[in-house]
């Protein structure tokens, strides 16, 4: 349990490579949250509590009891190749009036061994050049939008594409060494549309930070998950999928979906879901995405406690529209699916919070509310608005 | 109604992959599926099974790989671990039958007779119960398999087993269902646990025999019949009789015919065949753990099952399932007190039902679709009428035969069990003749008892000459001494009389000083020190005692078995699951340490008891601190399993806790003397102890004497309430707080104050270790115990580097090694299973 009373902040974050034995990030003292990896497998995570030795070959001690189960399974010879590699990837990074985070996420990217096929910076309508100053001074190729919104700048970005696959991630997040070669060999077979990733913070540094990590943020655990429509379905939940942070598709299938919904996502009146969306309609497709939680990105969570509860009300107006979106495409689901996302969130997990007196909890439920209450109306004055342009 | 519109979960065609994990994992071809329902075994353990959807044409040999390696992996290491380091014994099966109920499937019948003929061992017979139409080719199948063959036309499943147990003439018989097939070594590891006597029935690990339909993979998940990969013991004397669901169904147990038919056999109005649908396998469960007894869930006892394929059938399967249930909680309502029915019903639902309902409507990862438990809350909502109207079917039947009762209890098996086994073994006899007896008797205001003991040592076989009978009395309070005096007896004892100056008004001067004095006064070359409450069950008591001392190092201890008055009341219960444990140790006589050592039935040449100083003046656990003494003499303990006597007292809440109390003092002064036996003691709770019981413990150690007077007072009706509530989890979760703090009391009276205790343990834990002593290597599944004298801990090894200590107490009884280990397993087993995977001793899958 992640208890912030008593804690001190930052919760520092390392990193162990149990292949090589090599320990990176673990300061004397505080909290430490270590992502441990062996090879290109990440195992998962160790805590570290303030005060617990740490000297490094303890650490490593720890780590390898800790994950001594996952540790066993080793690699089995596979009989085939990944039929892909890093150089189908095109990433794609879409941004708005963020130099700073962009050049610390292109940095990132220039890191990533083996390199990407392509980087590809699409400029979301800012207001300064700065954008456009960072992206070539890193080497990418820019695209620029008049427009903002962020389905449509996706979309400019898959389609200026030359890979396979495209690799999405936000500016504030910073893609992993290995993230692009992981992406495309979890593509084994045709059939995996799509690859998310899992999605550390990249600091916690504030409190409200560490509120966002408490209810494991954007992670979505550390085993593999596949999800299909015929054998493993999840419904409208495609928030359980993964995150927009960090994910893959394919191109020929971005393109027969007919690629992101330019209503959706920050940037328009919905405020977010364009990747819910996205995943919903691959999945419907009879497409299998796949969780990988190899593939991992370091996202910079908001920092203030207001930008938190700014992005839970966006929560709630991102999925509220999505649902509406289908609702009114005639999806009869959509409407029960709101219905039991409101009973869960607002019934249960909202008296369990209460219950247990965990009053972030019940901040974030309200907020979320508060937020799901517009996301319909948001939905179709966005949907009248485009129209009307 | 839900099930008419089609549903999305887990379509597809899925198939079931079993998986040997001692062999190399291959790549698996996923092509002809959608998904593999993996079920996994390590060295033909079944040890986890799982599904992995794979709906593309990958290979998911990686995916696999590490999905096992989280699920499978500890139950492997546990599986080496235990091959290793436990000892096999072979033990007798008792003969038994199989029943298989069957009703018109003779297909389904002909492939499990196949599995029961191929059974290995053998049971003694296989009976074919036919409910069904007589022309449907049942009788053929039995014919052919050669099995016996009754007809039972009065439809129900639990009528045609009931007709079973009044056909069936061995103690022990195992059911199955006839779209069920078992495995070869199926009978073998579930007759295994009879030999406790205390065990009424036992039930096995049940998986699915195919898994191509939706309808199957939904019974599985979110139903089914496994209750997991790891075995366990429900024993009824602590454990809510409600519990029975969870140990297993059906389709795979086996009883004593002796606790069925006290029960009155399988309610028939309960179960297939009758309105209610299903029930009374969980109700004959119920009942065995009712009656206190045990119930042992094996997972190494494998049958599979066909799972119904169609989507049609599930509804009314699951409705007859809740039906069933709701049935059983109503028939039980007839047996058990109010509280405990009303408590399991409302958690039943509660927890069950309604949170699978509303977690199902919502959809949440892992929950049925939620007509499921909607379908189960129907059953469940037309339970009372379908009990009513079973019942009016059932009264117009005439009663079937169950066959009656036998008169053996759990007593007779046991002491039929230990003089067996004691003529099995060489005695290490070499004298030519018996030695002479002295038989010690301490009592203290047991008139009765002490003359019935007298008495029955007269017709015990024994050479008059060589026999003396030294009864010593701890002060004479009801005229005990002139009782003695006036009886005509041919073996007269000698009486020794201590002054009535004893500190304590009920304990006198306590059993030690008592039992030296008694022996002091002894001459023969033997002393068998004998309670004045127990009573020898035969004539060869004191011949088999003789019989082990060839030399004169040896300690015979024999067992003491309780034979209460009321063995309804949980506490005899309780006391009675750890005494009869404690004699079929002596039975194994795998390692005797000197917790084994029992005042009550132990023989000793006078020689060595005098050399070592007698008794200390300890109020409880003279008797260990006795064998500890003795032992580090270089005396050996011997069980004697054929010396049986009973021990006949009536334990109350009250005298318990206040015999809790002086064990604690006993530990206390016990520890002071010998520092290093702090491992073997419940002392070390102390080192375990979670925050909140620590304060307390503290408070006590402190001095504080409000909890142990709250406790006093307050603790018997409290625990009274819960046993007249039908509570025994509550009881005995109860009983075990009141004691905590009784015994701490007492402790606290022998140390004084924390910074003593403190102090003591400090020097218990500044023994040292001795080098290339008492060890447990996790890796290699090496096991030394440890010698008296010795630091009683286990050094655990990984590979022969220190990792840490695991005391003797550890998994609760000290003398378990199969507790100890899976204790230790707890707690070090990653960090072993690290090393060993770092050493390359483990089977490589890659």
């Amino acid at each position: 349990m992640w208890r912030d009373r008593g804690r001190r902040l930052p919760v520092h974050l390392g990193e162990v490579e149990l292949a090589t034995d090599e320990v990176r990030g673990v300061p004397v003292d505080g909290p430490v949250r270590l992502l441990v990896r062996h090879g290109t497998r990440v195992l998962g995570e160790l805590r570290v509590a303030a005060g617990e030795g740490r000297d490094p070959a303890a650490v490593i001690e720890r780590c390898r009891t800790a994950f001594a189960d996952a540790l066993w399974s080793g690699d089995v010879v596979e009989h085939h190749t990944p039929p892909l590699d890093a150089s189908d990837v095109s990433i794609v990074i879409c941004t708005r009036d963020r130099p700073t985070l962009l050049a610390e996420c292109l940095a990132a990217i220039g890191a990533l061994e083996p390199p990407p096929g392509a980087v590809i910076v699409v400029d979301s309508a800012s207001t300064t050049d700065a954008t456009g100053r960072v992206a070539e001074e890193a080497g990418a190729t820019l695209h620029r939008l008049e427009v903002p919104g962020l389905d449509r700048a996706r979309n400019v970005g898959w389609q200026a594409a030359a890979g396979d696959v495209v690799l999405y991630v936000d500016d504030d997040a910073l893609l992993d060494r290995r993230a692009a070669q992981v992406a495309a060999s979890t593509m084994v077979t045709g059939s995996v549309a799509a690859v998310t990733g899992l999605v550390l913070p990249a600091e916690v540094a504030t409190m409200a930070q560490l509120r966002f990590e408490r209810r494991d943020g954007m992670s979505k655990g550390f085993r593999r998950k596949l999800f299909n429509e015929r054998v493993a379905p999840v419904g409208f939940k495609t928030y359980a999928v993964g995150v927009g942070a960090c994910m893959a598709f394919r191109r020929s299938v971005l393109a027969d979906i007919g690629g992101f919904d330019p209503l959706l996502d920050v940037g328009t009146e919905t405020r977010g879901a364009g990747d819910f969306d996205a995943f919903f309609r691959v999945l419907e497709a009879g497409h299998t995405i796949v969780y990988e939680p190899s593939l991992v990105a370091r996202h910079v969570h908001r920092r203030t406690h207001r930008a938190w509860l700014r992005q839970m009300i966006g929560y709630g107006y991102g999925y509220t529209g999505y649902l509406e979106k289908h609702r009114w495409s005639g999806n009869g689901a959509a409407t029960r699916e709101l219905r039991r996302w409101h009973l869960h969130q607002r019934g249960l997990q909202l008296s369990e919070a209460l219950v247990h007196r965990r009053w972030s909890d019940v901040v974030e439920k309200v907020a979320e509310g508060y937020g799901s209450l517009f996301g319909a109306r948001a939905y179709r004055r966005e949907r009248d608005r485009q129209a009307d342009v | 109604m839900p099930s008419a519109q089609p549903r999305r979960e887990h379509v597809g065609v899925w198939r079931i992959l079993n998986l040997e994990l001692a062999e190399p994992l291959e790549d698996v071809e996923t092509s002809d599926c959608d998904g593999l329902h993996v079920i996994a075994s390590y060295r033909g353990v079944p040890v986890a099974q799982f599904g992995l959807p794979t709906p593309l044409d990958f290979h998911p040999g990686q995916w696999l790989a590490d999905e096992l390696a989280l699920r499978a992996n500890p139950a492997m290491h546990r599986i080496d671990l235990r091959r290793a380091a436990l000892p096999p014994h072979d033990r007798e099966l008792p003969p038994a039958t199989v029943v298989v109920c069957t009703r018109d499937r003779p297909e389904a019948l002909r492939r499990c007779a196949r599995s029961l003929a191929a059974l290995s061992p053998p049971v003694d017979e296989v009976l074919v119960v036919d409910n069904g139409d007589p022309s449907s080719g049942t009788a053929e199948v039995a014919r052919e398999a050669g099995f016996r063959y009754v007809r039972e036309p009065l439809a129900g499943l639990s009528r045609a087993r009931n007709r079973a147990l009044g056909e069936v003439s061995t103690d022990i018989v195992l059911f199955t269902d006839d779209d069920v097939e078992v495995d070869p070594g199926w009978a073998g590891r579930l007759l295994e646990h009879f030999g406790d006597p205390l065990v009424g029935a036992v039930t096995g690990l049940v998986l699915p025999r195919e898994m191509t339909t939706r309808a199957q993979r939904l019974f599985e998940t979110h139903s089914g019949f496994s209750r997991g990969f790891v075995g366990r013991v429900v024993d009824g004397a602590t454990m809510s009789p409600y519990r029975a669901g969870s140990t297993g169904a059906g389709a795979s147990m086996g009883f004593r015919i002796d606790n069925l038919r006290r029960a009155g056999g399988f309610v028939e109005w309960l179960d297939a065949g009758m309105p209610t649908g299903s029930g009374a396998d969980t109700l004959a469960l119920h009942q065995v753990l009712s009656q206190g007894y045990r119930i042992i869930y094996d997972a190494e006892a494998v049958a599979h099952h066909t799972h119904r394929s169609s989507l049609d059938d599930l509804g009314p399967l699951l409705r007859n399932y809740g039906n069933g249930i709701f049935s059983y909680l109503l028939a039980s309502a007839r047996i058990e007190p109010l509280p405990s029915v009303l408590l399991s019903g409302l958690r039943w639902s509660s927890s069950y039902i309604l949170r699978r309902l509303v977690r199902g409507y919502l959809r949440r990862p892992g929950s049925p679709p939620y007509w499921m438990p909607l379908e189960e809350l129907r059953g469940a909502l037309t339970a009372p009428l379908a009990v009513r109207r079973a019942e009016r079917i059932v009264a117009t039947r005439p009663p079937v035969p169950i066959g009656a009762t036998s008169s053996d209890g759990w007593r007779q098996r046991l002491e039929r069990d230990a003089v067996r086994s004691a003529t099995r073994r060489p005695t290490a006899s070499v004298r030519h003749e018996l030695p002479s007896v002295s038989v010690v008797i301490p009592t203290r205001n047991r008139r009765e008892e002490v003359l019935e003991l007298v008495e029955l040592l007269q017709h015990q076989r024994y050479d008059d000459g060589r026999l003396e009978i030294v009864v010593c009395l701890d002060g004479d309070v009801d005229g005990t001494e002139n009782a003695l005096r006036h009886r005509e007896l041919r073996r007269r004892p000698t009486l020794v009389r201590l002054e009535d100056t004893g500190s304590d008004v009920h304990h006198g001067h306590g059993a030690g000083p008592v039992r030296n004095r008694g022996a002091a006064a002894a001459t023969n070359d033997v002393i068998l020190f004998l309670d004045d409450d127990v009573r020898p069950v035969d004539r060869e008591l004191l011949l088999r005692h003789a019989a082990a001392h060839g030399d004169a190092d040896t300690v015979a201890v024999g067992p003491c078995p309780p034979s209460y008055r009321d063995e309804d009341r949980y506490l005899p219960r309780i006391g009675r699951g750890w005494w009869v444990d404690q004699t079929r140790h002596l039975i194994d006589g795998q390692w005797l340490g000197f917790t084994d050592l029992t005042t009550a039935n132990v023989s000793l040449e006078r020689g060595a008891f005098l050399g070592v100083g007698g008794f200390e003046a300890l109020p409880r656990r003279e008797d260990w601190e006795l064998g500890y003494r003795l032992l580090q003499r270089g005396c050996r303990l011997q069980a004697v399993p054929g010396a049986i006597v009973e021990h006949h007292g009536e334990p109350t809440v009250a005298s318990y806790l206040d015999d809790v109390r002086r064990e604690g003092t006993g530990d206390a002064r016990f520890m002071r003397l010998h520092p290093e036996t702090y491992g073997a003691l419940t002392l070390l709770h102390w080192r375990y102890m979670g925050p909140r019981r620590r304060r307390i413990v503290r408070a006590l150690l402190d001095g504080a004497q409000v909890p142990a007077r709250f406790v006093r007072g307050a603790g018997p009706p409290l625990l009274d309430l819960l046993e007249r509530g039908g509570l025994p989890e509550r009881f005995s979760r109860g009983l075990g707080n009141l004691s905590a703090v009784m015994y701490w009391t007492g402790v606290a009276e022998e140390v004084g104050s924390l910074s003593t205790w403190r102090s003591l343990v400090a020097s218990a834990e500044a023994v040292p270790w001795e080098p290339a002593g008492p060890h447990l290597d996790l890796v290699t599944g090496a096991l030394e115990l440890p010698r008296p004298g010795q630091r009683q801990e286990l050094r655990v090894l990984m590979d022969g580097v220190f990792l840490d200590s695991a005391p003797m107490r550890w998994g609760g009884i000290p003398w378990s090694r199969a507790a100890m280990l899976d204790a230790v397993l707890a707690e070090h087993g990653a960090a072993a299973r690290a090393r060993r995977l770092a050493a390359g001793r483990v089977p490589d899958v890659a």
